[in-house]
């Protein structure tokens, strides 16, 4: 080989060195958020599903859903009738939302005068904004499952089961709030339990090593996110379904929007919506007995029904996000919304939202319900079930 | 340009063995051992570097010294060799025999630190259970299985421990706590796919294999403890000396990110307070109404 040749290669093999870069920066300045174009769930078909999606079909589920007799709404159908309104939404949510490198919460809760971004703690205790530095570690850790605007459509997302949470739907599974379901959203410290804890039995892995602060940043700029992908997506549905808006205008509807889905979160941090279970009657052998009684009885709370087989021959179901997913097994010993007894309280008393297991505060007490713990805790063990006469095989 | 190269080469490889040289003072050299057995591994780690550094300046000096003479000198008649038996005798056996002395002089090291049934008995039993992409691990928290005397006593009910969780088991994340001179037993299995349970200042390493439980051994020397009790934020603090728990089995996108942490206590009544707060968190039923949940 020529001199030449040799003295420009290695050249070039020098360089590569300077060309990795170790970034710690953010999003370019330039990035918008994408307007939204995958289609917007919004019933299941009436058939359950047999199996779960195979690996790098999740973006199929919509067409499948369709075929089945679900229903779904395409926004790309907006291009086509009403581009001008899309490019009103698009502008108005860059407006009050910011860009990914520069996000930001522009709004009033509700009808009142108090600002968003305070309310939510969007910004820290000296003023400093928590959304910029989130996005950057979003960037960093989430991106790639959750997708830029928290889709959980990132690369990764379709080759895991369960596939990561699509936040533009505003719901999420785990909340220790006692507001209504259908308007129910996590607490911070909900959010930040389950970035510290991870979700065991899937995909979500602990982020525990990372700083308190770090945390609350990423807490933040995950509802930064929600809050902006579910008004995309409840404007969008007006739009689609040729809806009356606010005022007649885009503009109007989206600020109206913000305002109405910004007060559940604010409601959901409040003191007065934390769960509060009457005190612990304790671990005895007549309380977990009870709960046996409980979960398999059809008449109380009858668990059996959804879990059935002590969630050993579980049916697939629809979620609410149009994927696929069923009742846990509780012989596992795997809890995803957390193992202490309080969790397992909070799942029971208000249910999943999302994934089809209901509220059962109301049917049932409070010393019922932590039976129903007892009994879950004392499940996966052979040795307890022995030791406490709990028969499930 | 003739002789350039073979000076390039040169001072590459000086610059190499310069760098490597000086590491120790520049703190790039190995991680602070704080093992019982680190010693051992250390020392065989520094006869084998010994003996790769000295043919690693022979071979490289004859290389470099070769080209510099050698290069550029056109019309040069090459030497035909047939090659040159006794040399070449030479440079097989003496390897030979140094690295069968490498392979005997480690035996005692490998036996010590890695066969199950030379493991001292053990103060401490832990699982750590690898999953893409954290350290899940459990800790018995029934007496029957803290200390050295209660788990010789209760030998057949540790086996089964290590097979099959117990309903009062604590279970945490990328935490691994021990105290200062404990013996610690690992029963490492994976979730998934191999893993490897690597920590650095214990020199130990030891993959973790789908289906198996491996038993894994290591001790902290006295006086090593790295974490301590804060009175004011109520919990442990941050390792003093930067413990870490590493994969080292390339295991998917999220393998660099797997890490955990090494909390050594200063006794066995720390190591047991944290436990007992710890698991009086696993089991909290009542809500802090004024400050929410941790």
């Amino acid at each position: 080989m020529a001199r030449q040749t040799i003295a420009g290669l290695a050249l070039l093999m020098l360089s590569t060195f300077c060309m990795t870069g170790c970034d710690n920066e953010g999003y370019s300045d330039d990035m918008r958020y994408p307007a939204r174009t995958d289609p917007i769930f919004i019933k299941a078909p009436d058939t359950q599903p047999y199996t779960v999606d195979p690996p790098g079909a999740l973006n199929q589920l919509p067409a499948r859903i369709k075929e089945l007799g679900g229903k779904i709404l395409d926004p790309k159908d907006l291009t086509a009738k009403k581009s001008q309104e899309r490019g009103q939404l698009e502008k108005r949510l860059e407006e009050k939302f910011g860009t990914p490198a520069h996000p930001k919460v522009d709004g009033k809760v509700g009808d009142s005068e108090e600002d968003l971004a305070e309310v939510l703690k969007l910004r820290d205790e000296d003023g400093k904004d928590m959304l910029a530095a989130g996005s950057k570690l979003f960037r960093r850790h989430c991106l790639h499952c959750h997708g830029l605007t928290g889709d959980g459509h990132g690369p990764t997302a379709e080759w895991v089961n369960p596939h990561p949470r699509d936040y533009r739907q505003g719901i999420f599974k785990f909340s220790s709030s006692n507001q209504p379901a259908g308007t129910r959203k996590p607490r911070r410290e909900d959010l930040t339990r389950t970035l510290r804890n991870g979700i065991e039995g899937t995909s979500m892995p602990s982020f525990g090593l990372l700083s308190d602060s770090d945390l609350d940043e990423l807490v933040s700029y995950v509802i930064h996110l929600s809050l902006r992908g579910e008004v995309e997506s409840v404007v969008m549905q007006k739009l689609l379904g040729d809806d009356n808006l606010e005022d007649d205008s885009v503009v109007a509807e989206t600020d109206k929007q913000v305002g109405r889905l910004a007060n559940y979160w604010v409601q959901a941090q409040a003191v007065k919506s934390l769960i509060k279970p009457d005190p612990y009657p304790g671990f005895s052998e007549k309380s977990v007995k009870n709960g046996y009684k409980l979960f398999i009885d059809q008449s109380q709370a009858g668990c059996v029904s959804c879990h059935k087989d002590f969630g050993r021959q579980n049916n697939y179901k629809w979620d609410d996000w149009g994927t696929i997913v069923r009742p846990i097994d509780f012989t596992s010993g795997v809890f995803r919304g957390g193992r202490r007894p309080i969790d397992l309280y909070w799942r029971i008393h208000s249910g999943i939202r999302g994934s089809g297991m209901s509220a059962f505060f109301g049917p049932l007490n409070s010393d019922q319900i932590w039976d129903l713990v007892n009994f879950l805790q004392v499940l996966p063990y052979p040795e307890m079930r022995r030791k406490y006469g709990i028969e499930i095989d | 340009m003739k002789k350039g190269w073979s000076i390039f080469f040169g001072v590459v490889i000086a610059g190499i063995t310069g760098l490597t040289a000086v590491s120790p003072w520049m703190g790039w050299w190995l991680p602070k051992n704080l093992c019982v057995f680190g010693k051992e591994t250390d020392d065989l780690f520094y006869l084998i570097l010994w003996i790769v550094t000295f043919f690693f300046l022979l071979t490289e000096g004859i290389l470099v010294y070769a080209l510099f003479r050698y290069a550029g000198e056109p019309g040069r008649r090459a030497a035909y060799f047939h090659g040159a038996f006794s040399l070449e005798l030479i440079w097989t056996l003496v390897p030979a025999v140094i690295l069968l002395f490498i392979a005997f002089t480690q035996v005692q090291a490998w036996n010590r630190i890695k066969v199950a049934s030379r493991m001292p008995p053990p103060d401490q039993i832990m699982e750590v259970s690898a999953r893409q992409f954290e350290w899940r691990v459990r800790y018995p928290t029934d007496p029957k299985f803290l200390g050295q005397d209660a788990l010789k006593e209760n030998a057949s009910a540790v086996d089964s421990w290590g097979k099959e969780a117990q309903f009062d088991d604590l279970r945490v994340v990328n935490q691994i706590h021990i105290w200062e001179g404990s013996s610690v037993r690992v029963h490492l299995k994976t979730r998934d796919v191999i893993h490897s349970f690597f920590l650095p200042n214990m020199r130990i390493k030891q993959d973790a294999l789908p289906g198996k439980t491996i038993p894994v051994w290591f001790a902290a020397e006295k006086g090593t403890a790295n974490t301590k009790y804060n009175d004011e934020t109520r919990k442990w603090d941050e390792p003093t000396v930067d413990c870490d728990l590493a994969c080292a089995e390339l295991c998917g996108w999220g393998h660099y990110k797997m890490r955990g942490k090494l909390y050594i206590h200063k006794d066995r009544e720390d190591y047991e307070k944290w436990l007992k707060q710890a698991k009086e968190e696993q089991d909290r039923h009542a809500v802090d109404s004024a400050a929410g949940q941790p």
